[in-house]
């Protein structure tokens, strides 16, 4: 056995991780997209916002760190709620190429505006654990990966338990599948469109949270983890949950593979790349089907 | 506009003019070329947010993409300059092509996925393969431009040649406004379908503005890395290409004229405010923001508006001729009008033939085997009770939906003129089409739409009409003048540079059809010509279609009203639930008990419905040929 294959437990536990963390933006994504049909670009920002404010709370304002990201969560939600109930609502267009676009802006703003709160510098949050690898298998893990995928895999079963055996959880499915039925059927689409943006600022902000102890945060990180978890939505199928936590973990899955055992050079590209090669062959995603409209 | 091209031309020229001889350092000659450089670029990216309604987040790749093919041509491999100027921007050209592809095939927001996505690898190439491109330190020694042996070599004298050519950009830009290929533009993206079924090759031309676009951007980048000599992969990353979608929402997304003040705002003003460094971001985001929530039009379209409500403004600087013609526009004068209707290109015998079509969406059976024939020498009415699948079967013969089974063919002497070339604007160019709400490209003169309606039929010289010559526009002329003999048929012709947003209903009925004859078809579709008219209107519209019907255009129509339906039509086919249950003359139509069946109910509901519905004791009376 070569060197580098005896390393494939590592790379697929580091890839399983990362992708965790993509498929919790990606399903932020799946949210606001499915409540409004927009594709949000924010959802990045939300991202790094949680993990910044949970450095600020828990270092600066020596809160516990527990509570700095509860903290941090609720600020993120409530962001997420000030997008949808701010700007998106009161744009004088509807169009939905403008709305897409504001939510560009919006993504430049918060950039601008946290890049004169944090500075420029890369901040780190310490790792739940400390740093002391486990060893398991030919893989060698710090504990912090293993609380990313405790954390994340409790929620994404938190979030299937809400969205399948609640009301209001099934109440946003129906909004999604048709929001002029699901208003005459009297289901308050404003109310879950909101709950969907503030939602969805609440995952991206547990994913910034997550990740920060293994690759650090600055004001510029938002972008590229938005990104990712956005190429991670187009792959599983754009909207579908299940989509959402697929596209993840195989792009996790290909990155770390394709960045161990061929070119770490271009990790960054192979998620692009992936998402330029879904969009020409099969945009429809992994598990998305074509749909039909009528003329 | 507020102000004409030309006049707006000599403006920024009279200002390229003073800056030259008041600035005093060459300062100001650098913002003024980068300026130059960046308002080629939002130029371009103008032309595709004009022609297909979508954004790019991705064209300061092909700026990086011609800067560095350049640079490393012509100094790692000693490629004299131009002869690598034109090699990077056929490669842009070419990369711009498989891009646009497979996106622009698809609806929604794919295109900015795709370019954001593309922008980005275009961006880790740049760093990661630092044998090639210098990696993120950049690329240095570029050489510099030179016309013939002079070479240039500061700031002023690159200023007259970056100037040159982007006013050179400008003027192409502007001038493609008023081609063929550039109304084909505008109507893409006031509305697809329309376009489509005015035979317009909706795809092809998204493409072409994209790859246009790229080419601009790579222009752009070409100066770029010979004027500046360094260049690194940070300038061409997704931040700039923001910058340019703010630049170009500023001043009016899609429009030349904002896309330039837009730019020039955005680079002048932060050269003012120098303490600005930490804020650009920030400043980049609220400006994107602000414009988009409070004024998405932008601009330049803002203030051309206000300047109309305060009536300076003229709705269309052309044709006046137009404006001494009288005619009637109230209702069509019948008797007095002069026909001019275009007669089809030859008058052989025509004939739509459907075999065994079928069609279903998911488990809906919406066709169920139909076999019909449409002799283009008479009126054809579609009737059938809601949801029959009258409609889809007009969309399935101009191919809006594709049949599921069965074959659709459009015989002239035997020959099928649709062969396999199954795609809506090919089959558009035989057979025109009107829609049960009307489709109309709103933003665009009455006029314009009769004009996309001859589109296959126009043949400009494109060359001439990017330059602007006299003798394009003679020609134009000429066109025009058809299209509003055409408008004049119609009683449009006074309306002919109003927006085809202000007209009434029948209006819009009536433009619909006009667009849909335009293009000499074999045949026209007509999905509920007559439909919320009043009784005058409707009355109109039967003449029109006799009218149309005697030109030689087959016509197949679908209508409720049974009245007009009796009047007008020669043969009614009927559809109930995705199956002809009738077809024959109208007399025979109308004494068909399974007809009557499928619209009132069998005989033990009849007395049901005629004591409970009026409409439904209208239709029985009707249809019982009373």
């Amino acid at each position: 056995m070569t060197a580098e294959l005896t390393l494939i437990p590592q790379y697929i536990v580091s890839g399983i991780t990362s992708g965790s963390i993509y498929a919790l933006i990606a399903l932020g994504f799946s949210l606001i997209y499915n409540a409004s049909r927009i594709v949000n670009f924010a959802q990045g920002e939300f991202v790094m916002l949680g993990a910044l404010l949970t450095i600020s709370f828990s270092q600066e304002r020596g809160l516990p760190l527990w509570a700095g990201a509860i903290a941090a969560v609720l600020f993120v939600t409530t962001v997420g709620f000030l997008l949808e109930s701010g700007p998106l609502r009161r744009a004088k267009s509807k169009n939905h190429l403008i709305l897409v676009m504001l939510t560009v802006g919006a993504s430049i703003f918060i950039q601008g505006t946290s890049m004169l709160i944090w500075g420029k510098d890369s901040k780190t949050l310490p790792p739940i654990g400390g740093y002391e690898p486990i060893r398991i298998l030919n893989a060698s893990i710090i504990p912090q990966t293993i609380f990313i995928l405790g954390v994340a895999g409790s929620f994404l079963f938190l979030l299937s338990i809400f969205f399948y055996h609640t009301r209001t959880g099934k109440a946003i499915r129906a909004v999604a599948e048709y929001p002029e039925g699901a208003a005459l059927l009297g289901i308050p689409v404003r109310h879950l469109v909101m709950l969907s943006f503030g939602l969805s600022g609440a995952l991206g902000a547990l994913a910034g949270i997550l990740v920060t102890p293994l690759t650090t945060m600055s004001y510029q990180c938002g972008l590229m983890l938005g990104l990712k978890g956005f190429a991670a939505a187009v792959l599983g199928g754009f909207g579908s949950f299940l989509g959402s936590v697929l596209g993840g973990l195989t792009l996790g899955l290909m990155e770390s593979l394709g960045a161990g055992l061929i070119s770490s050079t271009y990790k960054d590209a192979i998620a692009f790349i992936m998402l330029l090669g879904i969009l020409f062959c099969k945009p429809t995603g992994i598990i998305g089907e074509a749909k039909t409209h009528r003329v | 506009m507020l102000l004409g091209n030309r006049s707006s031309i000599i403006i920024l020229l009279l200002l390229l003019g003073f800056i030259w001889l008041t600035a005093k350092n060459d300062y100001i000659f650098t913002t003024a070329n980068l300026l130059a450089i960046k308002i080629i670029s939002v130029t371009g990216l103008n032309i595709l947010i004009g022609a297909t309604g979508q954004v790019s987040i991705g064209h300061a790749a092909f700026m990086g993409i011609t800067a560095y093919m350049s640079a490393i041509l012509s100094s790692t491999y000693s490629v004299p300059v131009w002869m690598s100027c034109l090699i990077s921007i056929l490669v842009v050209g070419i990369v711009a092509l498989i891009i646009a592809i497979p996106t622009l095939r698809l609806e929604g927001n794919y295109l900015v996925m795709a370019t954001l996505g593309f922008n980005i690898v275009v961006q880790i190439i740049m760093n990661q393969w630092e044998s090639v491109t210098g990696g993120p330190s950049g690329f240095a020694g570029i050489p510099r431009l030179s016309l013939g042996t002079f070479r240039i070599e500061n700031d002023r004298q690159f200023f007259w040649v970056i100037w040159g050519v982007a006013l050179f950009l400008i003027w192409i830009t502007l001038n493609l406004e008023n081609t063929k290929v550039g109304r084909a533009f505008k109507a893409i993206r006031a509305n697809k379908v329309a376009s489509e079924v005015s035979g317009i090759a909706v795809h092809k031309y998204r493409s072409v503005a994209f790859i246009i676009s790229a080419i601009y951007a790579g222009i752009a980048g070409f100066f770029y890395a010979h004027y500046m000599t360094f260049i690194s992969p940070k300038t061409f990353g997704i931040l700039t290409s923001l910058q340019w979608l703010t630049m170009s929402v500023l001043g009016g997304m899609g429009n030349t004229w904002g896309g330039i003040l837009g730019t020039s705002f955005l680079t002048v003003l932060p050269e003012f405010l120098h303490k600005l460094e930490d804020l650009h971001i920030l400043f980049y985001g609220s400006i994107l923001m602000g414009m988009l929530i409070f004024c998405p039009e932008g601009l330049v379209p803002a203030l051309v508006k206000l300047s109309n409500a305060f009536g300076h403004g003229k709705i269309n600087n052309a044709n006046q001729t137009i404006n001494t013609r009288n005619s009637n526009v109230i209702a069509i004068n019948h008797d007095n009008k002069r026909l001019f209707l275009p007669s089809p290109k030859n008058s052989a015998e025509a004939v739509i033939k459907l075999e065994q079509v079928s069609l279903n969406f998911g488990g809906l059976r919406v066709l169920h085997n139909i076999t019909l024939e449409f002799p283009s020498n008479a009126i054809h009415a579609i009737i059938g009770p809601n949801g029959a699948g009258k409609t889809t079967l007009l969309n399935v013969i101009c191919a809006i939906v594709e049949a599921n089974e069965g074959s659709i063919k459009l015989l002239e002497n035997g020959q099928n003129l649709l062969l396999n070339r199954y795609s809506t604007h090919l089959i558009a160019q035989k057979i025109g089409r009107t829609f049960q709400v009307s489709q109309i490209f709103p933003g665009m003169t009455v006029l314009e739409h009769v004009l996309i309606g001859m589109h296959k039929d126009i043949r400009e010289n494109l060359m001439a009409g990017l330059m602007g010559l006299p003798s394009f526009r003679k020609k134009v002329q000429l066109y025009e003048e058809e299209a509003l003999n055409l408008l004049d048929m119609f009683g449009l012709s006074e309306k002919a540079f109003i927006y085809a947003d202000n007209l009434s209903l029948f209006e819009h009925k009536l433009l619909e059809m006009a667009r849909a004859i335009a293009g000499r078809p074999v045949f026209v579709l007509l999905d509920e010509p007559a439909g919320g008219l009043s009784s005058m209107e409707k009355s109109d519209i039967g003449w029109l279609i006799t009218k149309i019907s005697q030109s030689g255009i087959g016509v197949i129509f679908i209508d409720h009203h049974m009245d007009m339906v009796s009047n007008l039509a020669n043969r009614v086919v009927v559809l109930h639930q995705g199956m002809v249950i009738a077809d024959g003359s109208p007399r025979e139509i109308s004494n068909n008990p399974e007809v009557i069946g499928a619209y009132l109910g069998h005989q033990k509901n009849m007395s049901f419905s005629i004591t409970h519905g009026t409409t439904f004791y209208e239709q029985s009376r009707i249809i019982s040929g009373n």
